[in-house]
């Protein structure tokens, strides 16, 4: 088995594109590239290529990582340099390296995710500390569960951990959060935290959201 | 000016943002500095629309190789957008380089459907400009407008500088370059339109003063400058085997409603269906070669990475090499995962062979278009599709495992009676029996969709002097067929709405005082009115009460062979003449053949070479 993965940065306008709109970018590309991936087998054959972890349409990422399979062997960094002219402003593939050909996807693997949330100061006050903030013991959020019924849920057990630096105008917040298939927390709900704790609004288009790394199970490294 | 920085903050309130960004594979970045005429090429509807519109990538394509000029897009924001934008005051602009479209030389509009007549009022508007021609200035650019509709453009004439009407990818070049020269010589915008109103396809409104009489038709179209033609003639492309058509389409990153690479086999259509404007407008058949076909096939695979390929023409199986053809690019398609679809096609043996091919498990399901419910009906709009020939390929269909099969009719078309409805319903019940026939009652899940739609007499055709039917009419009809229907097993029903039909009815042929109209029903905040969630009809009736103009003038009257009709002026090449005696058979319910077996004198022969007359003679 030949199988790779890509990291990538999504910046700027780009960004306003989703998660599923980002793989159909990237299978054309592959398209056009000649690099041929492995298809599916059956009556609709798609190609083997997947993200480690969807990124919301919005947030910017600086380290996203897409996992393919090719038919034959390709050297990565020819692949690497296939790719990146194909991608249009605001893609820039960083690394292309081989992976194991067995055990698990990075898809599960991947259960946690650093984020950086740029709050203006006028909007979150000066004084927010993320250290008040982690001292609690529950931090109740509403959401909606997948019947579309508003359920309370604690989000404090998937905050790993979380700090702030003045950047500017801007609070910086750089948190480790959940992010798998086992559990996972949106950068939304910490923000929907983040207005219950400080009692202000904060309108969610004032507020920037990048991710900056993707973790994985048991200190794996790729 | 760049807009970028005042419209991020907007993309963040909004759905799908991704409309707004531009940037996509393939789309042109061009310092606009470095040319001399800048065209917006306008969609007036949603990006997701405009963006799966063949027209709209030649025409950008063919611009943007001509080094002097830099073509951007522009498209209808949506509603939550262009609330957004109002509150902001950011103005309408470009999705390229995001500049105001008021700093453009033309905004050039594609007229596809007259139900996207409002959207342009409210693009022009959100652009800061004047929405009368007479009311703009020397700094405001050229409004202009081509497509279909452009064949009676008279309900929008008084909004547009120039209207181009027929094949648009030489003539739009031209005009810029011509722009460009004017450009340099510092004249006025009179002198520029002086100077292209002779071009064969170039139509300026301002030129032409239409006078009508006390019952409120029109008398005559007095010419306010004598250098302008009588007669508008349509721009012909000859021959379409070395005209532009791109190889590298613009790739969209969101989903749109057609996103697949597209190359047009031929343009027009020998058939003559009485009812079809593009059978009409587009004469004569043009076709480009095979190989011409099967290399753009694959430049454009190559360019875009898509995965699907479709054939566009108006009667794909009538292409002179088709079996050829389809043979080549079904093997092409396979060899590279790419999926083919051919729309539109004649069911004879070869065709299902080629379906059995390409659908494989998936049969998504067999379309039939016999357009009315009898043969007598048929024979007026001179549709040659029989019954033998449904029930034949239903009957192939069905032992070949199809589970699908749709219906598509008009009602309420020339002479039409309570038994071309009921022929509408037994044509659906004898599909459902033939089913019974052939797998059994518990031969599984089959269903046959009857798709109804209304309708709508067009300028340029056999019956463009037909009154259309009224709005109760439609919905009795509507309700008679729903009923008898509704006891067949199986049978889906589906029509349109009945109102929708009407308002295109009058747009479609509408005179020039209908600029009126289409203002105030703006004015009254009607947008989107192709969509039927947006449409509002109530607003319309308003604006038809507040400038005191009736519907039933527009679309209910019957126009006489002697009237002169506002479209008169524009030439389709296809004669007056041959109109009038297709609607004089029609009413005689005689067929007129296809003129691949012989010549049906429809005129277009007088000005091009018709490569397709009598060639099965």
């Amino acid at each position: 088995m030949n199988k790779y993965y890509l990291e990538f940065s999504k910046t700027g306008n780009i960004r306003f594109i989703s998660h599923l709109d980002l793989l159909r970018l990237f299978k054309r590309a592959f398209k056009r590239s000649g690099i041929e991936l492995v298809y599916s087998q059956g009556f609709n054959p798609h190609p083997k290529l997947g993200f480690a972890q969807p990124l919301s349409l919005g947030y910017e990422g600086l380290a996203e990582i897409l996992e393919f399979e090719t038919v034959r062997e390709y050297p990565a960094n020819e692949m690497q340099e296939i790719l990146n002219p194909l991608m249009p402003e605001g893609i820039r593939i960083q690394k292309c390296e081989a992976l194991p050909g067995e055990g698990k996807s990075l898809a599960a693997l991947a259960d946690g995710a650093l984020y950086q949330i740029s709050i203006p100061i006028e909007l979150i006050g000066k004084d927010f500390s993320s250290a008040d903030f982690l001292a609690k013991t529950e931090l109740n959020v509403e959401k909606k569960n997948k019947k579309k019924e508003l359920v309370t849920l604690n989000i404090r057990p998937m905050i790993r951990d979380s700090k702030e630096e003045i950047q500017d105008d801007n609070l910086i917040i750089h948190c480790d959060l959940d992010a798998g298939s086992t559990s996972n927390l949106s950068p939304e709900l910490l923000l929907q935290a983040i207005r219950n704790h400080t009692g202000r609004p904060i309108p969610g288009e004032e507020v920037n959201i990048i991710r900056e790394k993707i973790y994985y199970v048991n200190n794996y490294h790729i | 000016m760049n807009l970028q920085k005042k419209i991020e903050p907007l993309l963040k309130k909004i759905e799908k943002p991704g409309r707004y960004i531009g940037g996509e594979l393939n789309s042109v970045l061009k310092d606009p500095e470095s040319v001399r005429t800048r065209f917006g090429f306008a969609f007036p509807d949603t990006y997701e629309i405009g963006m799966s519109f063949l027209g709209l990538q030649i025409l950008y394509g063919a611009m943007n190789q001509e080094e002097g000029i830099y073509c951007e897009r522009i498209f209808a924001p949506a509603t939550d957008m262009e609330a957004l934008m109002r509150e902001e005051e950011i103005p309408l602009f470009t999705l390229e380089t995001k500049t105001p479209v008021r700093e453009m030389d033309f905004i050039g509009f594609t007229l596809q459907y007259e139900m996207s007549y409002t959207n342009i009022l409210n693009m022009l508007d959100l652009g800061g400009i004047p929405l009368y021609a007479n009311q703009r200035t020397q700094e405001d650019p050229f409004v202009v407008a081509g497509g279909p509709c452009a064949f009676n453009p008279e309900p929008l004439a008084d909004f547009f500088d120039i209207i181009m009407i027929g094949d648009g990818e030489e003539l739009i070049v031209e005009l810029c370059r011509r722009h460009g020269e004017w450009k340099n010589s510092g004249g006025t915008k009179e002198e520029f339109l002086k100077s292209i109103a002779h071009l064969p396809g170039i139509y300026i409104p301002a030129f032409y003063t239409p006078l009508y009489g006390a019952d409120g038709t029109l008398q005559k179209i007095e010419k306010s400058w004598d250098g302008t033609p009588d007669l508008i003639q349509k721009a012909i492309i000859p021959k379409l085997e070395d005209t532009y058509f791109p190889e590298k389409t613009i790739v969209p990153f969101i989903e749109v409603v057609h996103d697949r690479s597209v190359v047009e086999t031929f343009r027009g259509c020998t058939r003559g269906c009485r009812f079809c404007q593009a059978g009409m407008i587009y004469r004569p058949v043009r076709e480009r070669s095979k190989e011409k076909i099967e290399n753009l096939a694959k430049e454009l695979l190559l360019n875009s990475g898509h995965e699907e390929l479709t054939l566009l023409s108006l009667s794909t199986s009538d292409y002179s090499r088709f079996e050829e053809l389809a043979t080549d690019l079904m093997g092409m398609c396979k060899e590279q995962n790419v999926s083919l679809s051919l729309p539109s096609l004649r069911l004879d043996n070869f065709s299902f062979q080629v379906l059995q091919e390409i659908q494989g498990y998936k049969k998504s399901g067999l379309t039939f278009a016999p357009e009315a419910g009898s043969q007598r009906l048929r024979n007026v709009i001179n549709k040659n599709i029989t019954e033998a020939d449904i029930f034949g390929s239903v009957e192939k269909a069905l032992e070949l495992g199809w589970n699908s099969i749709k219906l598509y009719f008009m009602i309420g078309l020339p002479t039409e009676t309570k038994e071309d409805l009921d022929g509408i319903v037994d044509i659906a019940k004898k599909i459902m029996d033939l089913n019974y026939q052939i797998r059994g009652r518990k031969g599984g899940r089959f269903n046959v969709t009857v798709s109804v739609s209304n309708f709508v007499p067009k300028p340029h055709t056999p019956f463009q002097w037909f009154p259309q039917n009224s709005a109760s009419e439609f919905m009795e009809k509507h309700y008679y067929l729903k009923d008898r229907l509704k006891g067949v097993r199986g049978v889906t029903f589906h029509y349109h709405h009945a109102e929708t039909s009407i308002i295109e009815a009058v747009l479609a042929r509408g005179d020039r005082r209908l600029s009126a109209l289409l203002q105030e029903a703006w004015s009254l905040g009607c947008r989107f009115d192709g969509w039927s969630e947006h449409f509002r009809y109530p607003l319309w009736e308003k604006a038809f009460e507040n400038t005191g103009l009736s519907m039933d003038f527009y679309a209910a009257r019957t126009r006489s062979y002697g009237e002169i009709l506002p479209w008169d002026h524009i030439d389709s090449a296809v004669t007056k003449e041959f109109l009038i005696r297709e609607n004089e058979e029609a009413l005689k319910e005689a067929l007129t053949p296809d003129c691949r077996l012989g010549c049906t004198a429809c005129g277009v022969n007088q000005r091009v070479l018709c490569e397709m007359e009598g060639v099965h003679e």
